[in-house]
């Protein structure tokens, strides 16, 4: 049964913390009253971990956007999320609406795209220019190796720190680009449901399609 | 029974019977398989529903060394119960009326 919820509690990733461990909480408390214990009962009695999840999570799928087939990594979903607003700019190129409007649309995602797209480049012009920036500091040291070793040791040190310090921030950056592209995307569909009112309907249609 | 049941109908159906006691999730699923045929794995994202609208609330009791969460019918539930079982009982006329109106006059 665990072997099952932790099967189950992988597949969950996209969720909130809170919200996966209510649905897992949920579901051993329902293994456990049912007395199910072995994998291919809990198999038997729920469907595989992988359906399991999928039904979970098609209940999220509106507030997510998300692609439900498999478990999607952070890099996936900054994926997704492109297709996204290139498929937002697609409808909305499609959509009829007054000529104004369309090109305070089209404004707007050309702003947002001028915006992520300097960020981006200044942010690897950055690392770039620190990654040279120790490359030479410390290529100068062993330059500087046979006339002075202390100044030899300050650039050597200095170049370490810069390396280490680009390693350190890492993580923080990737952070920082995925939440800009996410960001977009919930702008861009904002800016979507807010110019084409028209298409409430259908979306209605999707929406109750989607709860069964 | 071959016909599905409905989200909305379903949200209707659990929420009457945690109007006659509070039930936990496994209880839950069993009390309602008796009547209609849903699966197992579909009772979830109805709670999960019912709770974020407010409707029903949950409340932790121990039971043998661990936690069992019980759900608990909420006054706005009550009131949407209301609202389902009205709505119900119009459609079921115009269902009847379909269904077996054509049958009964033949």
């Amino acid at each position: 049964m665990d072997n099952y919820l932790d099967k189950f509690t992988a597949l969950l990733a996209q969720l909130t913390d809170d919200e996966r461990d209510e649905v897992v909480g949920f579901y051993r408390e329902y293994l456990l009253d049912a007395g199910i214990a072995s994998y291919d009962d809990c198999v038997a009695e729920l469907g595989t971990p992988r359906q399991l999840a999928r039904k979970v999570l098609a209940d999220y799928s509106i507030r997510l956007n998300e692609n439900l087939t498999a478990e999607t990594s952070k890099k996936q979903r900054s994926q997704t999320s492109v297709r996204t607003i290139w498929l937002i700019v697609l409808a909305l190129l499609s959509t009829p609406i007054t000529i104004p409007a369309l090109l305070v649309v089209l404004a707007t995602l050309f702003a947002i795209a001028v915006v992520v797209i300097s960020i981006f480049f200044t942010v690897i012009a950055l690392i770039i220019g620190c990654t040279l920036l120790a490359l030479a500091l410390i290529t100068a040291s062993i330059g500087v190796f046979s006339q002075s070793i202390w100044v030899a040791c300050f650039y050597l040190g200095c170049g370490l720190i810069l390396l280490g310090g680009e390693f350190l921030i890492a993580p923080l950056i990737i952070w920082l680009l995925n939440l800009i592209i996410q960001g977009t995307t919930v702008l861009t569909q904002r800016l979507y449901h807010r110019f084409v009112k028209q298409n409430r309907a259908e979306r209605g249609g999707r929406h109750n399609a989607q709860k069964h | 029974m071959a016909i599905q049941i409905s989200s909305e109908l379903l949200d209707g159906c659990v929420l009457a019977l945690l109007e006659t006691e509070d039930f936990y999730g496994y209880a839950l699923t069993q009390r309602l398989q008796a009547s209609v045929s849903v699966s197992e794995s579909t009772l979830y994202p109805v709670l999960r529903r019912l709770k974020k609208n407010g409707w029903v609330t949950t409340y932790d009791q121990a039971y043998q060394g661990r936690n069992r969460r019980y759900y608990q019918i909420t006054a706005t539930g009550q009131t949407q119960l209301c609202t389902i079982q009205t709505e119900w009982a119009s459609y079921y006329q115009a269902i009847n009326q379909l269904l077996l109106g054509g049958a009964s006059n033949g």
